[in-house]
């Protein structure tokens, strides 16, 4: 938090350090998240800068909660936007492997709602059952694209017992948003 | 792709986000966090009596059309972001998201936490939608100090007072508050403006006001001032606390050019009457104080005035963000002694925006002062169950199924009712009151008086639960079954079930070993104590504190956090005392329980440790003239020891005698036992006589303490035998401590004791048993002097006697 001020008081000074401040903090990770989704490291520079470039034409005026929510989000979706345009431009390549695609088949008999507010509810209602465990499993998985071994490594489980564990966890989601009305 | 999973993994709300951020350390955490749950730790963090008032607020420095400009802040806008709709960036430039929603809640509610309400409504409010063209130049602002402000900014008038919630209804998005006055006659009264804080949008977040004039009929939007958000903080240089304040905002100015130059504005110094409105801010006690603005501020430059009580200026700079951060922008210190008003400047670029603001924010010091009381209409009323309802329903602690909801209750019988939050662990002492089963709890807040807790309990008595509504949660709540068992404070000389006093002791501390591992316990400083139970004791001279059923130890400290003594007992051998001198005034009594609950089922592996905190606020009365008690006429007594004549081993008082000439008094100190024998001349007949009554002076209190001299290190015994042991009646000092003393005020100086016979121990070194006719051998002794102190005590003696009904 107090990174995220300082931050946030540079970047309203329009601070050239205020950069610097980001990449101090957050470059490292901003890096690891890209890189896990494209396993391209100049392709993840590139996500990682461009964030920041965001970062600065964006604040001010928007004040995010939190810089450090605010910048994953960004270098996620541009790493995922650089995926499919990546995937686009190779006409029938194929996509590389991100563990988004596991929940394809979760979610493939459901039609998720439209709304982003009952998105929002159905998945953070889903984890708000899980114990912290899961959800950190759940999030680091399919939001940071961690691979398995890297999930087995930091939890201290076998890699089989993180595959089981995050296949229980799609079929737990998969209830939840049945019972949560999500059409068939 | 799946653009499916995609969206509703975009939509993991923050929380979730930064809660794997790290994962070495986020799994690290919850292996910690789960072994800390293994050993149950509830903690009691003593919070309630406001040991200073934190006043933790925003102040909002936000965009405002101009007087004569109907529209509402441009799209664009700083102001722009906590409006509903807000375009967001899809490809980039995620928005900010709301915490995850509790399960079970309808759509498009967005629940808040009683903090975030709080949080949302405390700020300063402005009219002005694009929905409604006229301008009303209303301002209002509420502090978590529960004071509202309602002002008009162009005639400067104002209206100040509290408020309060009166309806948190959440399923439909709207908590409602009711704002109060002080009117001429000076009573409270109801001011006809309702507001409502809508939380019925993720996207509004209680970011929207409606307010009604209930006089014109009439409900119109205010939106919470947005441009950023400024904490102030106060510090005292004195106890080095800091103070989170709600600044007051008393005007902002926008451009009429909206912002595309500089432009300087004109603000002009409100005079007394307008500072008198604003928020004062007490800190009582402390000496000197430093502001810093709060670290959200952007500013390009900020300048300050501090003015006096009477308007003239005390005090002027100006500001200048270092690039290092905000840590050396506090304004210099102020002393003591005065009130101050203070006065701040903001000029804000706001580039992307091109609008320029200039913010004043406005703020009193208000030093040894309370101008500002305000209190509930009235005080509630409080239904109490009778003892035998409370310990058939209400006994013991109270916990959700799942901890659903992080509330844990433990009521007791005087009307008490300790919360705990199990979130914070910090719990406060509340009231409650039991009306058709229907159960209302109370806080008291300083400067405010009694609030209901918005919370709805129901004891369900057919179930054995409770069912417990706060906000959209309804949860059934139950008994601890580790917390069945009162603990019983008493008077030990009457053993009088009236002097009794029952408590539903709230734990502590409960710490579950699964290594029957050696447990530390910390004695919690004196700001912990004063939040305890006070037990008023003014008119019980001495009481003991029973449990059964497990193996106890207890320290007692005086109120300065000194150990006054420690010991362990088995309540289960029967009952045992703490005997508490009065002389330190509050004592505090840490009460540690072994107790085996593996019959428990959710306890199974271990021994579990229970440590209570009583507070026995102990009231040192005057002691008055002792006078000797008067026989009856109907009794007898025939004098065992003539004190009024020199006797062996004892020092003949002749200055303090109660009957006749003098006293036996005997001086002793730590190491030196008293052996004081004396052969009587001739042998006495007290047939018939069933009592021994004497005058007994002690120098000390805690010579009277009930186990000060245990078992038979200090007795007074007589016998027939010619001398010490042999055909011996034995009135052991413990014996005459906790029976000799019935009824009367335990006190330094003189007492009477009367002992029935019956009750003293026979004891014989020879076969023959002690004849009561034949009573020919007396002795005061003490050989077991290790408990004293250092210094000199004294014990006198006076008119020993054996008495009796006169046949």
């Amino acid at each position: 938090m107090k990174n995220d001020a300082k931050i946030i008081q540079l970047l309203w000074e329009r601070s050239n350090r205020a950069l610097e401040a980001i990449d101090q903090a957050y470059g490292k990770r901003c890096l690891q998240l890209a890189n896990s989704i494209l396993h391209n490291e100049q392709d993840a520079e590139e996500c990682v800068n461009d964030a920041y470039l965001h970062l600065w034409r964006t604040i001010p005026p928007t004040t995010p909660q939190s810089i450090e929510a605010y910048l994953f989000k960004t270098v996620r979706n541009l790493s995922l936007n650089r995926i499919e345009k990546n995937t686009a431009q190779k006409r029938g390549g194929t996509a590389p492997d991100i563990p988004l695609h596991e929940l394809e088949e979760t979610l493939a008999d459901l039609t998720l709602p439209e709304d982003s507010v009952a998105l929002r509810r159905a998945i953070n209602t889903f984890l708000a059952t899980l114990d912290k465990r899961d959800v950190i499993l759940f999030v680091r998985r399919y939001w940071y694209s961690d691979s398995i071994s890297d999930l087995a490594r930091t939890t201290g489980m076998k890699e089989n017992t993180v595959y089981q564990r995050l296949h229980t966890l799609r079929k737990k989601l998969h209830r939840h948003l049945l019972k949560g009305g999500i059409s068939i | 792709m799946s653009n499916q999973a995609r969206q509703l993994i975009e939509n993991i709300s923050d929380q979730y986000v930064l809660l794997a951020a790290d994962p070495a350390q986020a799994f690290t955490a919850v292996a910690q966090k789960k072994k800390k749950n293994r050993t149950k730790i509830f903690a009691i963090a003593a919070a309630a009596a406001a040991m200073y008032i934190i006043i933790t607020v925003s102040l909002i420095i936000g965009a405002l059309t101009p007087p004569d400009d109907p529209v509402a802040p441009p799209d664009d806008g700083p102001g722009a972001q906590d409006r509903p709709e807000q375009p967001g960036e899809p490809d980039a430039g995620p928005e900010d998201p709301n915490p995850p929603d509790e399960p079970g809640t309808s759509p498009n509610i967005y629940k808040p936490t009683s903090d975030q309400i709080y949080e949302s409504l405390c700020a300063s409010w402005i009219y002005g939608s694009d929905k409604q063209p006229q301008y009303r130049p209303t301002y209002l602002a509420f502090t978590q100090a529960q004071i509202f402000y309602l002002v008009n900014a162009e005639t400067g008038e104002s209206v100040q007072g509290t408020y309060r919630m009166e309806d948190n209804n959440q399923n439909e998005g709207k908590i409602t508050f009711s704002l109060w006055v002080i009117n001429e006659r000076q009573e409270w009264e109801k001011y006809p403006v309702t507001v409502q804080l809508l939380f019925n949008s993720a996207n509004y977040n209680g970011h929207l006001l409606l307010v009604t004039y209930e006089d014109r009929q009439e409900t119109i939007t205010y939106w919470r001032r947005s441009l950023g958000i400024e904490n102030f903080i106060i510090w005292s240089g004195y106890s080095g606390k800091s103070h989170s304040v709600n600044a007051y905002i008393e005007k902002i100015e926008v451009s009429e050019s909206q912002g595309y130059e500089h432009n300087e504005f004109n603000f002009s110094i409100p005079d007394n009457s307008i500072f008198n409105t604003m928020s004062p801010i007490r800190l009582d006690g402390n000496t000197v104080y430093r502001i810093k603005p709060g670290s959200y501020f952007q500013g390009s430059a900020v300048s300050y005035t501090i003015y006096r009580a009477d308007g003239s200026i005390y005090l002027e700079g100006k500001l200048s963000y270092q690039s290092n951060g905000f840590t050396e922008n506090y304004i210099p210190t102020i002393p003591d002694g005065q009130t101050y008003f203070y006065h701040l400047r903001y000029t804000c670029d706001q580039n992307s925006t091109r609008l320029t603001a200039t913010c004043h924010a406005y703020f009193a010091i208000l030093q040894n002062k309370s101008t500002i009381s305000p209190i509930l209409p009235q005080e509630p009323e409080i239904k109490l169950p009778d003892l035998n309802y409370f310990w058939q329903h209400l006994r013991g602690k109270w916990y959700p199924k799942n901890n659903a909801l992080p509330f844990w209750f433990a009521f007791q019988p005087d009307g008490r009712v300790y919360v705990m939050n199990t979130n914070t662990n910090e719990s406060s002492i509340k009231s409650y009151s039991l009306n058709d089963n229907c159960i209302d709890i109370f806080s008291y807040h300083e400067n405010i008086g009694w609030q209901r807790e918005n919370i709805d309990i129901q004891l369900d008595t057919e179930n054995d639960c409770l069912n417990v509504t706060f906000g959209e949660e309804s949860r059934q709540y139950y008994r601890d079954p580790s917390s069945y068992y009162p603990v019983r404070i008493f008077n030990s000389n009457t053993q009088a079930k009236e002097d009794e006093k029952i408590y539903n002791f709230y734990f502590e501390e409960i710490r579950v070993s699964h290594s029957n591992s050696v447990f530390r316990f910390d004695l919690p400083d004196f700001e912990h104590f004063k939040q305890l139970i006070p037990l008023s004791f003014t008119d019980i001279p001495r009481f003991s504190i029973s449990r059964i059923d497990c193996t106890a130890s207890y320290k007692v400290y005086t109120q300065d956090g000194i150990l006054f003594s420690e010991s362990s007992w088995n309540p289960s051998a029967g009952r045992d005392a703490i005997d508490i001198p009065d002389k330190y005034g509050i004592y505090y009594i840490d009460i540690t329980y072994s107790l085996d609950v593996t019959s428990f089922p959710s306890y199974v592996q271990s021994q579990q440790i229970v440590h209570y905190y009583i507070a026995i606020d102990y009231h040192e009365k005057d002691q008055p003239d002792y006078v000797p008690p008067v026989l009856g006429d109907n009794r007898i007594s025939i004098p065992l020891l003539d004190c009024d004549s020199p006797l062996a081993h004892m020092t003949l008082d002749t200055q303090n005698a109660l009957h006749g000439s003098g006293c036996a008094s005997i001086t002793f100190s730590k190491g030196s036992p008293v052996l004081s024998p004396n052969k009587l001349n001739s042998p006495i007949d007290a047939t018939g006589m069933d009592m021994l009554e004497f005058d007994l002076y002690v120098s000390d209190l805690s010579l009277l303490t009930g186990n000060f001299f245990p078992s038979t290190s200090a007795a007074l015994e007589i016998t027939s035998g010619g001398t010490c042991d042999y055909e011996e009646l034995l009135f052991t000092w413990e014996d005459i401590v906790r029976y000799g003393l019935a009824g009367q005020e335990l006190k330094q100086g003189w007492n009477h004791v009367i002992f029935p016979l019956s009750m003293a121990k026979e004891n014989s070194a020879s076969a023959k048993k002690f004849d009561i006719s034949q009573i020919d051998f007396i002795r005061f002794y003490i050989i077991d002097t290790s408990k004293l102190g250092s210094g000199e005590y004294t014990v006198k003696l006076d008119n020993i006697c054996l008495t009796g009904e006169q046949k």
